[in-house]
């Protein structure tokens, strides 16, 4: 006689999976295996496609600048994000509703308004422009767009929402009373800030990061409009190949050169945080 | 089921009735019984609507009045406008042959040539098509261009007038002749071609383009460069003096010329391409979609259309139709035709990559 099997939750939150893994497969590594499929075996199996771009300067070049570009907002997101973060966690309920609105406003508008606001903003006789000139600050416009100066503001702008959100988050989950135990033992407010607050910050920090970076390294509109020609950013060549040319299998190559780099940078990134965050720790966040 | 090869019943919204289903069935069968034949003879059932995606906008509006609504009263068939469908989607649509996209589609010349090279579209029926009456260089065996574009120099006229402005593309890339910030498109095609002519190329030996002039000729303004993405763009820099001069499409600065906006400009050296229809191979509404296409090739109707938008007739005849006063907005008027150059369209579909990664590498410096 077969032995009835115990039905436990464990096992059914297994089987709710299901339908996502489903989703999850069809709609999302299905297309996947057949960009670099594409990338791998057309038109001809092997890595043909792969040697035609590491062996050109402007791609490694466009590769480089495409993960500085994302490393460079990721920071300033980072130092811009936290204070904004803290205030909003130590906030009563009216004020944090109002800074809510604030960020989550702004990050619900298209990001192709914001940029060509941006750029309206900024352009050579604009608003900013039009103020400095006419203050006297300046004599001639400042050239604000079309370098990096304003791809960075537009970019930090657009993804600021993605670093302040988790960064919230944990912060409020926060136990306090860890914080005040280190104040009682005597632990300056540098101390409580580095040995304390910051390894228990740290899972938002690292949710954030990753957010923030990985949306980055695939940004099209934001550099493409407020940058100048040197602000190329990979996905305007992987644009270039799938529309333009039409080439196809060039541009899957290139899209899995893209996912492998950012890979490699995110475990990297674990790795190292982990190792941070287990020698810093004192508690669980 | 039929679904996928049966655009025009699988769209029903409501009711899918039998009549419906049989007369459908009917014009697939009789698509796919007439598939090898060049071009039937016997008419097919008639579809009850063609898909045309096309670029939208006020183009869209003027297609619907010139070509449209025309092609309508005289076929009774509906033709329903759908969002511009790039050569990428195109490619999408035919090798997955995901019919209901689109019958007829509008692609830039550019794209028709690259569809064209990939075996992506049908041959057009020339015998419904007056093909001596269209200009050469619009009328390919896989795609024909239904209207003319330019690509010229506008100017902000606070800064310069007709006589002051730059003549043509070799004061525009002339180191310290014209100073001052100048927009270009931040695209290869058609920036090299005209960066060719500003090396100092005659218009007539353009093509093969010679790449190394283009890019010596960008690379001695880099300094006042300043790009534009979308066509709105460029007409914007215009008018907000973010440029005092600018490569610009006729179609963008013609509005805000004749609203009063400081934008005026001329068609000297102009580079000429368009848009080109083209149906996507193995489509199962062939028979129609031929017909369709003719009908935009009509003199009458291109007449009509030149005179809703500054784009010119690809069909010659359509210039009688047209009064002065019109044509000399347009790319194909007499005074401005002779100034101008044809893009080689099968140049770029050859050989673009080349273009495309040189350009590439000047905008990295």
């Amino acid at each position: 006689m077969r032995k009835k099997k115990i039905w436990t939750p464990g096992r059914g939150y297994l089987y709710l999976l299901i339908p996502p893994g489903i989703f999850l497969c069809l709609l999302f590594i299905w297309p996947l295996a057949t960009v670099v499929y594409q990338g791998l075996f057309q038109p001809s199996f092997g890595f043909g496609n792969f040697t035609t771009i590491l062996a050109s300067t402007t791609h490694l070049r466009v590769l480089l600048f495409t993960f500085q570009l994302a490393a460079e907002v990721t920071v300033i997101c980072l130092v811009v994000a936290y204070p904004v973060a803290y205030m909003m966690s130590r906030a009563g309920d009216n004020m944090l509703h109002v800074a809510l609105a604030l960020v989550l406003i702004p990050f619900w508008t298209s990001v192709v308004i914001r940029t060509y606001a941006w750029a309206a903003l900024f352009q050579r006789h604009g608003l900013v422009n039009d103020l400095l000139v006419r203050a006297g600050i300046v004599d001639e416009p400042v050239k604000f767009i079309y370098n990096s100066t304003g791809v960075l503001i537009g970019m930090v702008q657009i993804l600021l929402p993605f670093m302040i959100l988790p960064l919230l988050n944990a912060m409020r989950r926060m136990d306090m009373t860890l914080i005040r135990a280190a104040e009682i033992l005597g632990a300056n407010p540098l101390r409580v800030f580095v040995h304390v607050y910051l390894p228990l910050s740290m899972p938002g920090v690292t949710a954030g990061v990753l957010l923030v970076f990985i949306s980055a390294v695939g940004f099209y509109v934001t550099p493409a409009v407020l940058g100048g020609p040197r602000q190329m950013m990979i996905a305007v060549l992987i644009e270039q190949y799938v529309t333009r040319t039409l080439n196809w299998p060039l541009a899957s190559a290139l899209a899995t050169i893209l996912l492998v780099a950012t890979t490699i940078l995110y475990l990297v990134y674990e790795r190292a945080t982990r190792r941070i965050g287990s020698a810093l720790n004192m508690g669980r966040g | 089921m039929n679904r996928k090869r049966n655009p025009g019943g699988a769209r029903l919204a409501g009711s899918f009735s039998r009549r419906q289903f049989l007369k459908s069935t009917g014009a697939v069968a009789s698509a796919a019984a007439v598939m090898g034949i060049d071009f039937p003879a016997i008419a097919q059932s008639k579809p009850d609507q063609l898909i045309i995606p096309d670029a939208g906008g006020a183009l869209r509006d003027a297609y619907i009045k010139a070509h449209y609504s025309t092609f309508t009263e005289e076929t009774g068939i509906k033709i329903v406008p759908a969002e511009y469908m790039g050569v990428a989607q195109l490619k999408a649509m035919v090798d997955n042959k995901a019919w209901g996209g689109g019958d007829v589609i509008a692609l830039s010349a550019g794209e028709a040539a690259i569809a064209s090279k990939q075996g992506l579209v049908e041959k057009i029926d020339y015998s419904l098509i007056d093909r001596p009456k269209m200009l050469p260089q619009a009328a390919h065996d896989d795609y024909c261009l239904s209207l003319v574009a330019a690509s010229l120099i506008a100017w902000n006229t606070k800064k310069y007038d007709q006589s002051t402005a730059p003549q043509g593309w070799v004061d525009f890339f002339t180191p310290g002749k014209f100073k001052g910030p100048r927009g270009l498109w931040k695209n290869a095609t058609l920036t090299m071609d005209i960066a060719a002519m500003g090396a100092g190329v005659p218009k007539d030996k353009l093509y093969p383009l010679d790449i190394d002039k283009s890019i010596s000729a960008l690379k001695g303004v880099r300094d006042d460069l300043v790009f534009w993405e979308h066509g709105s763009e460029s007409a914007q820099f215009l008018i907000d003096n973010q440029v005092d001069f600018e490569f610009a499409w006729n179609g963008r600065v013609y509005g805000p010329k004749k609203n009063g906006q400081p934008v005026d400009y001329a068609f000297n050296q102009a580079l000429l391409d368009g848009d080109a229809m083209v149906i996507p191979k193995g489509s199962p509404n062939q028979y129609w979609a031929q017909r369709f296409l003719a009908h935009m090739m009509k003199a009458k109707t291109q007449a009509a259309l030149s005179e809703l938008i500054p784009y010119g007739p690809t069909n010659t005849d359509a210039n009688a139709l047209i009064p002065a006063s019109v044509q000399a907005n347009l790319p194909t008027g007499p005074d401005n035709f002779p100034k101008t150059v044809f893009q080689d369209f099968d140049w770029w579909a050859n050989d673009g990559q080349k273009a495309y990664d040189a350009f590439n590498a000047f905008l990295l410096g």
